[in-house]
């Protein structure tokens, strides 16, 4: 069973579609419209030495992206081996070492 | 275009043509789907929207994309989308309207109100335009797809299957957005009728 307010909602668009339309009658074209929209969808679009490119730049990003991962797994465990010297430095006692 | 220049006008034939970058073929097609396009921007868009615009946008768009058209559904379903595409975004665009207020109604819209969420009174047939004015204003402060759906199915009297055809949505997506646009307008007439209490 309908409610209330959807009754009113109803009862609203069934005396608004009495209203006559604004979209009705013959519509006429605006003088030139067909003309200038034609001229600007048909016009040549000016391209960049750069956008030359453009087709390869996805294919840059993944060669880019493989690159940056093989770096750093060819120079992780060199990076490790310094980390753990340092570490082993700062962990030290200097001057435990001079007294002894 | 009259009815008689529509049922003569060679669709097909002139695509083609616009398939091969024939100018005088694409300006054919802007006459001949003009009225097609302006008819449902007016029936989306409020008023005061410079409706000649957004056509020229609507046609760019139709011939940037006229590769990908593979026939699948007409080709004016398909421009017909492109429309109510565009039309969508641009309420999307449009900031929210202020809370739907009594104040802001004009004697007459107020008067159409009245008669109607207090069930008295006879409806004159005169006080169609303004019900269609306050239909139009309780449209705007749906959500813009919600709204595209209710307007196609109870002012346009619209089936299902055909919103589904000019939006490219699918049947359930469109029973829940006319589902939670009928509760938002159910809210807003209760608020209404609130406020007129007061």
């Amino acid at each position: 069973m309908r409610t209330t307010k959807a009754r009113n909602w109803q009862e609203l668009v069934d005396l608004a579609r009495k209203a006559p339309r604004q979209d009705e009658g013959v519509v006429n074209v605006p003088f030139g419209f067909a003309t200038r929209v034609v001229a600007q969808a048909f016009a040549p679009v000016e391209r960049g030495v750069a956008s030359l490119f453009e087709p390869f730049a996805f294919r840059a990003l993944s060669l880019a992206s493989l690159l940056a991962i093989a770096a750093v797994a060819a120079n992780v465990s060199p990076v490790l081996q310094a980390l753990g010297d340092e570490i082993a430095v700062v962990n030290g006692d200097p001057i435990g070492e001079l007294l002894e | 275009m009259s009815d008689a220049a529509d049922a003569t006008f060679d669709l097909a034939g002139c695509l083609e043509r616009v398939r091969q970058s024939d100018q005088l073929a694409a300006k054919e097609l802007v006459d001949h789907l003009y009225p097609l396009v302006i008819r449902i921007i007016r029936a989306h868009l409020p008023r005061r929207v410079a409706e000649e615009d957004i056509a020229q946008d609507v046609f760019l768009k139709m011939f940037t994309r006229i590769a990908q058209f593979q026939g699948a559904v007409p080709f004016t379903h398909w421009v017909s989308r492109i429309t109510l595409t565009t039309c969508i975004d641009l309420l999307r665009q449009q900031k929210r309207r202020p809370e739907f207020r009594w104040a802001d109604l004009s004697e007459d819209e107020a008067d159409v109100l009245d008669t109607v969420l207090t069930n008295e009174g006879e409806r004159a047939p005169d006080e169609a335009l303004e019900a269609r004015e306050l239909v139009h204003r309780l449209l705007g402060e749906l959500k813009p797809d919600d709204r595209m759906v209710i307007q196609m199915l109870d002012l346009e009297q619209k089936t299902i299957a055909e919103i589904a055809s000019l939006t490219g949505w699918n049947t359930s997506l469109i029973k829940v957005r006319a589902f939670r646009a009928r509760r938002k307008l159910r809210q807003l007439f209760e608020e209404l009728e609130k406020k007129e209490r007061r």
